[in-house]
């Protein structure tokens, strides 16, 4: 994907996109060297600040790290010497979003304090940067090496083919044992993943560079988005705390607001609205709950006047489905035929008929995964149709009001 | 604390990895499990507006009392060691 180089935000020092990116000295001297508390003292912090994963699931981190220790407790009591594993996740599959890169490549840095800390917190022994090959897991690779001498838990680079599943939690862990980064099944759903036995912190970049500012007892930054448009390349945004959808689009072009019809909130994997129901709503959880949404991982695709969304969202479930591991049998059958249904109600084809054809394929992939790749399709496919009926009323009479030749 | 708990907590969870499509359980289970058109099991009954029933993905797939045997036997008899059965609530902790 391009990214453009991140834009000013509109208020205030950039904490998480500075530039230029710092060296370790700069680094240091701007922030102060990291502190590194005792466990305890990490989690409190983490705990007290509300700390939740960026990468897409909104987790609670101090949760994530008490399932962490209490996991290792265990696999220790079971054969000791076995230490948990933290891994930095900068996998960012997703094609519309850019705001790990950005991040990683601005604030290398303030990635790998979080990595320290967060294996401080859990009581790893080691720790892995896991991304995609390019520009920011090079700056990361370049900061690791930078202060290896200095950091109490060494960090090895997992460097793994771009695919939009090879950030999921269970892919990090496989991957670091040296397997493909695919998903694989949990001991149980919202179990720890593991590896060789141990658990693993699985943190995303973003969530680590704020737990390096809170344990600094810096001010949380705002939302870390990204922002795109069909006539707009993704773009990297850092905003002021409470921003709205409608700052977000502003940001990335001052336009946008105005001619957005609906966005997909989240993502690929996301919620449509429209943009009644969306500019308006803080970028938040729970700014964008009370419609059905939640931010994932900072991401907002904009559908402009012109621009149909039945067709847009054809074409990220048919992407979706490309994207499948192919390991889990609901997922692999069912998303192309997802993705074909999709396609027929775009083209103006199918009718009524497909259109009850669709759902049902809605329902035959939720939940029917190891990882949550079908349920993602189902949720963008699901809002489409709820957020503009006119639009699916208008492909059933076999026009598409929106898009005109 | 002894023995098992109440077997309304007994819920279905598959391995979707392992799961081929042979529909053993289905045919065991019927009451609990159907099949999707490519044969992998799919909650019973109908759900919201004559859709499919949405497999929980979180708790799995709730087993009432009665079905709890042949449950097991669906587990026992899957040829691809899929289907799993929890019975244990302590698992939740």
């Amino acid at each position: 994907m391009t990214l453009l180089p991140p834009a000013p935000a509109p208020t205030g020092a950039l904490l998480l996109l500075p530039t230029p990116a710092p060296r370790l000295a700069d680094h240091v001297a701007r922030l102060g060297p990291v502190p590194l508390p005792a466990a305890d003292a990490v989690l409190d912090v983490v705990r007290a600040g509300g700390l939740r994963g960026r990468g897409g699931a909104w987790r609670s981190t101090a949760a994530k790290m008490d399932a962490v220790r209490a996991r290792a407790a265990r696999a220790r009591a079971a054969r000791p010497g076995r230490a948990p594993l933290v891994a930095a996740n900068a996998a960012e599959g997703e094609p519309a979003s850019g705001k790990d890169a950005a991040l990683a490549t601005a604030s290398p840095h303030l990635v790998l304090d979080g990595l320290q800390l967060a294996a401080r917190a859990v009581g790893a022994e080691h720790a892995v940067v896991h991304g995609h090959p390019g520009p920011a897991l090079d700056a990361l690779a370049a900061a690791a090496a930078e202060r290896a001498p200095h950091d109490p838990v060494p960090v090895r680079l997992v460097a793994v083919p771009r695919a939009y599943v090879a950030g999921q939690e269970t892919a990090v862990a496989r991957a670091a044992e040296g397997g493909p980064a695919l998903p694989r099944p949990r001991p149980r759903d919202g179990a720890p993943a593991e590896v060789a036995g141990a658990p693993a912190l699985v943190l995303n970049v973003e969530t680590l560079a704020r737990l390096a500012l809170t344990v600094r007892g810096l001010p949380a930054p705002g939302p870390l988005v990204t922002v795109s448009a069909p006539d707009l390349p993704p773009r990297a945004l850092e905003l002021r705390p409470g921003a709205r959808v409608r700052d977000a689009l502003a940001a990335a072009d001052a336009d946008l607001p105005g001619r957005t019809r609906a966005v997909l909130v989240g993502g690929y994997a996301g919620t449509w609205l429209t943009a009644d129901a969306a500019l308006d709503r803080e970028l938040s959880p729970e700014g964008l709950a009370p419609v059905g949404a939640s931010p994932g991982a900072g991401v907002l695709l904009a559908a402009t006047t012109g621009t149909c969304v039945l067709a847009t969202t054809a074409a990220v479930v048919r992407y979706l489905a490309d994207s499948s591991a192919r390991q889990c049998g609901p997922c692999w059958r069912g998303l192309p035929h997802l993705a074909g249904l999709v396609e027929e109600l775009a083209a103006g084809r199918g009718g009524p008929e497909g259109l009850a054809r669709l759902r049902e394929a809605v329902g035959l992939v939720v939940g029917r995964g190891a990882c949550a790749h079908p349920d993602g399709a189902a949720s963008t496919v699901a809002s489409a149709l709820a957020a503009v009926p006119d639009d699916v009323a208008a492909h059933l009479a076999g026009r598409c009001a929106e898009v005109r030749p | 604390m002894s023995g098992r708990r109440p077997a309304a907590d007994a819920r279905l969870t598959v391995d979707w990895t392992a799961c081929e499509g042979r529909g053993v359980c289905a045919e065991l289970l019927p009451e609990v499990l159907t099949t999707d058109p490519w044969g992998y099991p799919l909650p019973a009954g109908p759900g919201p507006d004559g859709t499919p029933r949405p497999w929980p993905r979180r708790d799995g797939l709730p087993v009432a009392p009665a079905s709890v045997a042949d449950a097991r036997r669906a587990v026992r008899m899957c040829p691809r060691l899929a289907l799993r059965l929890e019975e244990d609530a302590r698992r939740r902790a």
